[in-house]
């Protein structure tokens, strides 16, 4: 891991201390606890969040995660983002962070984004997969090149990489982006409440493991092209 | 009289009655009991004598009554449709709120200490 380099008065523990990491967690039991374990490693604070598993998730968060917290019925993953995240900030996180359960994320990619956001150089550190060493699908990459321009005309905000699940909030950040979307257009939803909340977004290279695993985990492009229609109507009947 | 607009009279009434008693029940919205019970009057109107229907349709410029009922058809389930939608993302949201309340206080109350 590079060195944390603190800033003024944050020693290296007390950034990662800070910094929450919120996983949510939908039928993921082959990959979660890896995952788990190798945050756990630098994080002591994960808040793993169970949408309704019906595998056997659920153990395993509860044998791994730091704090774990089930949905009664799935609820989306935006969902268990904002629940993850109003239980962090009730505990006093200064951080939260957004780390995907499937494995494709890298936990040194996150301490990264957490010092930078510690550092007060953002309150919003987004990854962004397209300046990392991510091997990206050509389609895959099509279609999320295709929704930074949607919100580019929608929202006005310049995003290389849009839908990073790798994402670091400041705890103001974060209770100013409340997600109320639930299913996956929360990503959307974010990216919205971030360009009206006028607070500072860095992006950082990140590499995302396209690994067989997570691509069969991840969304086909067909469910992709349906959440951008979703969001789509969802703006109109707001 | 024929059969069929019996049989369509008949379903009509039938729908009218359950509109008048679930609206007096109050779990029917007093404006779309209303409006289901005006659009089931109209259609009861057209059962009867179907020339009004042409009637009217003339005089609206679309030609053959059966093409206005079938307009006035598309209308209203359109309109149905999206009242429904609406009502379900409405019950959705709701249901997020609910489950994401719960598991916070199920969190609150375990309270165990963090697995070290």
């Amino acid at each position: 891991m590079q060195s944390l380099s603190a800033p003024s008065n944050l020693t290296d523990e007390q950034i990662l201390a800070g910094t929450w990491v919120v996983v949510p967690v939908f039928n993921e039991c082959t990959a979660v606890e890896s995952v788990l374990r190798a945050l756990r490693r630098v994080f002591p604070n994960v808040v793993a969040v169970d949408d309704g598993s019906s595998d056997g998730s659920w153990k395993t968060l509860q044998a791994h995660a730091t704090y774990a917290l089930r949905h009664a019925v799935n609820r989306g993953q935006g969902a268990a983002l904002q629940t993850g995240t109003d239980f962090a900030l009730d505990k006093g996180a200064h951080r939260i962070a957004h780390f995907d359960a499937d494995g494709q994320h890298r936990v040194e990619d996150l301490v990264r984004m957490a010092c930078a956001v510690a550092r007060d150089e953002c309150d919003i550190a987004l990854g962004d997969r397209f300046r990392g060493a991510s091997r990206i699908p050509a389609i895959r990459a099509a279609l999320i090149r295709l929704a930074a321009v949607m919100h580019r005309l929608t929202s006005g905000i310049v995003l290389n990489d849009v839908h990073n699940g790798l994402r670091v909030l400041s705890a103001e950040a974060a209770r100013r982006c409340e997600l109320r979307s639930d299913r996956m257009a929360h990503a959307s939803e974010l990216i919205d409440l971030i360009a009206v909340s006028g607070m500072r977004v860095g992006q950082f290279p990140t590499t995302i493991e396209y690994t067989e695993y997570s691509i069969a985990k991840g969304q086909r492009a067909s469910a992709r092209a349906r959440i951008l229609v979703h969001y789509a109507v969802g703006k109109v009947f707001r | 009289m024929t059969v069929f607009q019996i049989a369509l009279l008949a379903a009509i009434a039938t729908t009218v009655t359950a509109t008048l008693v679930l609206g007096r029940r109050g779990s029917l919205p007093r404006g779309i009991a209303a409006i289901l019970v005006a659009g089931c009057s109209v259609g009861a109107v057209f059962v009867i004598e179907p020339d009004w229907a042409t009637a009217l349709a003339r005089l609206l410029g679309i030609g053959r009554g059966a093409d206005l009922v079938l307009y006035l058809l598309v209308l209203a389930t359109s309109w149905g449709f999206l009242s429904m939608y609406m009502r379900l993302r409405a019950v959705r949201r709701d249901m997020t709120v609910l489950v994401r309340r719960m598991a916070l206080d199920d969190a609150d109350r375990d309270q165990r200490p963090p697995n070290t």
